[in-house]
């Protein structure tokens, strides 16, 4: 067999094995063992959250040879939005039937997150790295790295953020005083006053009901008076349900990407402008109002991604963009930093070889092999996988 | 060499104008505060720092002549922190005693600097044993007022031998934390010795995706799983542990003991235990009193273990310091006596009978407390 | 000055002492720093990996070494082989991290480097004998501490200023000779020198090497001051202050290194008081943070440039300066 066709062979292989494991993921109930697909499956999970962020990464090197190290950060600043939409939107309390309510709420803080990211990026460039990109490289990279300083800190400092971890908000989901079961189950029954017509803060009223304990008639009374109030109860969503939204997410969202690019004008200005950037303004193309379309794209994939990181690990800080986001870009050099499928691709590698080097090696080196990954590909094929190797011009 | 010379001299010439050659005498007993205020292992610090402050509001009502000032640094729940803030403590407030901090690791950190300094450190809530064992490393001069892990580590294994009937445990260990080392050590030895099998595994708490991990350990199948770390790790892998630890109950230490633990799992099934110093829920009417007083200051809130032992680690200094002021005269106290008057002190706290021994550490009661909406009391294990 | 002790804060000569010994450390480390990226042009992001592994290499000697009494004869031998451990330890990483990443160029060289740091922070962390995250503490080798604080100190920031003043000689010593002209080729326009003969990885490696050493001496310094060092002393963080440092002084100029080293330690040293308010001692990072931003937005030359603090004299009384490449 000749070199191609082995090369060829072995990529279709990975290919159905990959498309496989996504299957198994979509339909049965793979990734809550201890079998390998299981660590295949939360692998591509992962992996796919690591492609959102490294498409933005990836976009961003291809057009102006930027590594945005705040990326991360405008990440982070996507899960805090879609936060504070989920905990203080009060879309739950729709009088739809379930699990809408919960689905809508869910919606609204990708979209939250999406643009929150996008409209940072768009100004962390005008601010930042417009006036810096004739300095050269170590200005960029020094701007970069001081950005992402300042979105870290400023958010740690920010009362209505701060410094500590918060638990990602569990859905509530509205049920009324006759499901309410007895003997009732350990759950936290949240009793919510919404102001009336918009103004003002919810209250919250927390009534912890233990396990083998019926509702106190006290208690009782207060829900009843309160009229048909509704009650609402701590809903949870299954990690199998997160698992198959992200993987879709991230398909529908590079669709959509390869459509952008391939075949709208602003795509082909794009990359017009990451071929050469002065023949595409000789052309006619506005490279700024480029430059922050790509910015905002690659955030606004970033903040969808924030929101799914988030959901599936239960906690935001201002410090859960920067392993992520070290992790993702590592994953854009691995797939070859300037090219889309590239991130995508590095992405879920990254994550699926991290995942099953955790599970069958050791987890404590987990993090160390990410980066020996990096020196690795730095070393063998500084393109990455799916880039294109690049001649230096005298 | 001159230019350098020449550019050094002056910076060191405003130095030593500026410096005051010692510290001012002090009329007034400096007592440091370090804790975690911020970061990791916050809630720590804020309920710490408010059992203080009552203890503080208390003790100036009952002893108006006591004169002491309290001063409060931050140490970030960050160990390269803890140096210089307790340096500060010491030599730039005066400080004569160290109370703090919370989390083992800290408090050996800043034992070092006391030591070097000459000044006795208090510690209200680290229990790991090697504090106040390791003289050549931290001194004589470390005291605290709750138990040690010995102590729980091995209550820990006896309840989930007794209690939850299981003969196969997994161990998570926080491998950067001093005290979960020293928790799952202690409960290893009980556990084997009473004829269970313990299982290692480990984490760190940088990197916080735990996926991987909790798969791993739904798959070893155990009968109870030890989380002997804090509970910002905790939380979040009760939280990925929702199917693949089905029917597992999962333990830990005073390390779990924390407002922000359930939120932080979510909304779970799992059966949650750990061991304790205080839970409001006890019945005894000292705690009540206390949980009464906290709710008055604060808003209705309950007072965790934390805001209890730093209300008695002050109250521990104050006695410290009456019984030194009365062995020397009127004078100010000075460190070396108030780190001699730990020795031997005894008094009732709200966390129980505290009674300093001869290896600096009293012997209390343990409280076993189930997270299960609330915190829930199960039991209280006195020492044998 | 009234206000400053009001608030309880009292400067003491300890605290002096502190600030001068930072000072001196950050500024040795600068200048290492200041040879790889400003003079050779390489930049890199991971010197704080040099730094954590001269720091372990010399705490690994004393902690091996049989119990030592503090003044002895023997602890200033276990000070001085745990300094030779640390230089050769950090220049054999600096080998190694050097020769296969300098075939990298730019943007790849500051990630491979980057890349280096991180491992070596999780491979410290993950190590049991080196203690990782609990910290690994550095015993006492010079002299008995209790009683002695001040002199103690003292001697630190004697043996601080030595090396930095050490430090300092030789690199702008190698940088005025044929070998250092060679470096400074480097930064120009490594193409042209390649072309020209230069042996450009040869020189690359040597001064990665150098700087590596220099911040593996620096390392070994703060293990014996500090008493314990945990791998968060050596973090991302740390990286990027000495990197600000550098810029802030000026990428290829020595003198500038110094006095952004002490004017940045001092500022910081002075604010985390908290005599000039909670805030500004809170917003810690956000300062750096901006400091970092606003200099390169305003001014990316540094406060000095390519110059030295001796250039801005001899300016004055009307001399020309000795060559130094172009202007």
């Amino acid at each position: 067999m000749t070199r191609p066709t082995l090369l060829l062979a072995a990529r279709s292989a990975l290919a159905l094995g990959f498309f496989y494991v996504v299957a198994r993921l979509l339909t049965g109930d793979a990734g809550s063992g201890g079998t390998l697909l299981d660590y295949l499956v939360i692998g591509t999970s992962q992996g796919a959250i690591y492609a959102f962020i490294a498409l933005g990464y990836t976009m961003v090197y291809g057009i102006i040879r930027l590594i945005n190290f705040a990326h991360g950060e405008i990440f982070m600043a996507g899960a805090f939005a879609g936060y504070f939409v989920l905990r203080d939107g009060g879309l739950e309390r729709l009088d739809l039937p379930q699990p809408w309510p919960v689905v809508l709420a869910y919606l609204a803080a990708v979209l939250a997150g999406a643009l929150v990211s996008g409209v940072l990026a768009v100004l962390a460039e005008a601010l930042c790295y417009r006036p810096i990109r004739s300095s050269g490289r170590i200005a960029a990279l020094l701007t970069a790295v001081g950005l992402s300083l300042l979105l870290q800190n400023v958010a740690r400092q920010w009362p209505a953020i701060g410094p500590t971890q918060r638990p990602w908000p569990d859905p509530l989901v509205w049920t009324t005083l006759a499901d309410v079961p007895s003997p009732a189950d350990a759950h936290y029954y949240e009793l919510r006053t919404f102001p009336a017509s918009g103004g003002g803060t919810v209250q919250r009223e927390k009534l912890a009901v233990a396990k083998g304990a019926t509702l106190a008639p006290a208690v009782r009374t207060r829900l009843e008076a309160g009229g048909d109030r509704p009650l609402y109860r701590k809903g949870s969503i299954e990690p199998r349900t997160v698992n198959r939204v992200i993987v879709l997410l991230l398909a529908v969202c590079t669709g959509v990407l390869w459509f952008l690019v391939q075949r709208t004008r602003m795509g082909r200005a794009m990359r017009a402008v990451s071929e050469d950037t002065a023949a595409a303004q000789l052309m006619g193309v506005n490279v700024n109002r480029v430059v922050a379309a790509t910015f905002f794209l690659g955030a606004v994939l970033a903040g969808v991604g924030g929101v799914a990181y988030c959901t599936r690990y239960g906690q935001v800080d201002p410090l859960t963009g920067f392993m992520p986001g070290l992790k993702a870009f590592i994953a854009a050099v691995l797939g070859g930093i300037g090219s889309i499928p590239g991130a995508v691709v590095g992405g879920l590698l990254l994550g699926i070889v991290e995942n099953l080097f955790g599970a069958y090696v050791s987890t404590q080196w987990k993090d160390a092999l990410a980066f020996v990954v990096l020196v690795g590909i730095l070393l063998v094929r500084p393109t990455g996988l799916l880039g294109k190797a690049r001649r230096e011009k005298v | 060499m001159g230019r350098l010379a020449f550019r050094l001299l002056p910076v060191l010439a405003l130095g030593l104008l500026l410096a005051t050659p010692a510290r001012a005498a002090d009329p007034e007993l400096v007592i440091g505060v370090l804790l975690p205020m911020s970061g990791d292992v916050a809630t720590y610090g804020e309920e710490s720092w408010n059992g203080v402050k009552i203890a503080e509001k208390e003790i100036r009502a009952k002893d108006p002549a006591f004169a002491f000032k309290l001063v409060l640094n931050d140490e970030q729940s960050k160990r390269e922190q803890v140096g210089p803030q307790t340096k500060q403590l010491i030599e730039n407030h005066g400080a004569s005693i160290v109370l703090g901090s919370v989390a083992s690791s800290q408090t050996m950190q800043a034992a070092i600097v006391c030591k070097e300094a000459g000044i006795p450190l208090l510690t209200h809530a680290s229990t790991n044993d090697t504090l106040t064992e390791d003289v050549a490393k931290y001194g004589k001069d470390v005291y605290r007022v709750c138990f040690k892990d010995s102590f729980q580590g091995t209550m820990l294994g006896r309840f989930a031998w007794n209690s939850l009937k299981a003969k196969k445990a997994v161990s998570l260990i926080d491998k950067g934390q001093a005290y979960s080392v020293g928790l799952a050590a202690q409960f290893e030895k009980e556990f084997v010795r009473l004829g269970g099998t313990v299982t290692t595994e480990y984490y760190t708490s940088t990197d916080k995706d735990y996926t991987t991990l909790v798969q791993k350990v739904g798959g070893l199948a155990p009968e109870v799983i030890l989380i002997s770390g804090y509970y910002p790790q905790a939380g979040p892998m009760i939280r990925l542990g929702k199917t693949a630890w089905k029917g597992m109950p999962v333990i830990g230490g005073d390390g779990l003991d924390s407002p922000d633990l359930l939120p932080l799992a979510g909304e779970t099934d799992a059966k949650i235990y750990f061991t304790s110093h205080f839970v409001a829920t006890d019945a005894d009417p000292l705690v009540q009193d206390f949980v009464k007083k906290y709710q008055d200051a604060y808003e209705g809130k309950d007072p965790g273990a934390m805001a209890a032992l730093g209300y008695d680690g002050l109250w521990a200094i104050y006695h410290a310091a009456k019984k030194a002021a009365a062995a020397r005269g009127a004078e100010k106290v000075r460190p070396a006596d108030l780190s001699a008057a730990f020795v031997g002190l005894e008094f009732t706290g709200v966390t129980g009978k505290i009674l300093i021994g001869a290896d600096r550490s009293p012997r209390k009661a343990v409280v076993v407390v189930q997270a299960s909406g609330a915190f829930q009391f199960v039991e209280k294990i006195q020492p044998e | 000055m009234a206000s400053l002790l009001a608030a309880g804060f009292q400067f003491t000569w300890p605290w002096f002492a502190d600030l001068l010994i930072l000072g001196a450390l950050y500024a040795t480390l600068a200048v290492g720093l200041n040879l790889v990226t400003g003079y050779a042009g390489m930049f890199s992001l991971g010197h704080h990996g040099f730094y954590a592994v001269g720091a372990y290499a010399a705490g690994f000697v004393v902690t091996e070494w049989s119990a030592v009494d503090p003044g002895s004869a023997s602890g200033l031998l276990c000070f001085a082989v745990s300094a030779g451990a640390a230089v050769v330890a950090a220049a054999c990483a600096g080998f190694l991290v050097g020769l296969p990443c300098l075939r990298l160029r730019g943007d790849y060289l500051a990630i491979a480097t980057l890349a280096f740091g991180e491992i070596v922070r999780i491979v410290i962390e993950n190590t049991p004998r080196l203690e990782g995250s609990l910290g690994l503490f550095v015993p006492r080798v010079l002299m008995d501490p209790t009683g002695r604080q001040g002199e103690f100190r003292l001697l630190f920031l004697g043996i601080a200023v030595v090396l930095l003043a050490a430090t300092a000689l030789l690199v702008r010593n190698l940088i005025r000779s044929a070998h250092g002209r060679s470096i400074v080729s480097l930064r120009e326009d490594e193409t042209a020198s390649e072309l020209l003969g230069v042996r450009t990885t040869a020189y690359k490696v040597r001064a990665f090497v150098l700087g590596a050493a220099i911040a593996g001496l620096c390392g070994w310094f703060y293990a014996h001051y500090n008493g314990s060092i945990g791998p968060r002393d050596f973090d991302m963080m740390v990286g990027i202050k000495i990197l600000l440092i550098v810029v802030l002084g000026g990428l290829g100029s020595l003198s500038g290194s110094f006095v952004a080293a002490f004017l940045l330690i001092g500022i910081e040293r002075l604010l985390t008081t908290g005599v000039f308010g909670e805030t500004l001692k809170e917003w810690m990072q956000v300062e750096y943070a901006l400091v970092l931003i606003l200099l390169m937005l305003l001014r990316p030359d540094g406060l000095l440039g390519k110059r030295e603090l001796s250039d801005l004299f001899r300016r004055r009384r009307g001399q020309p300066t000795p060559g130094r490449g172009a202007p």
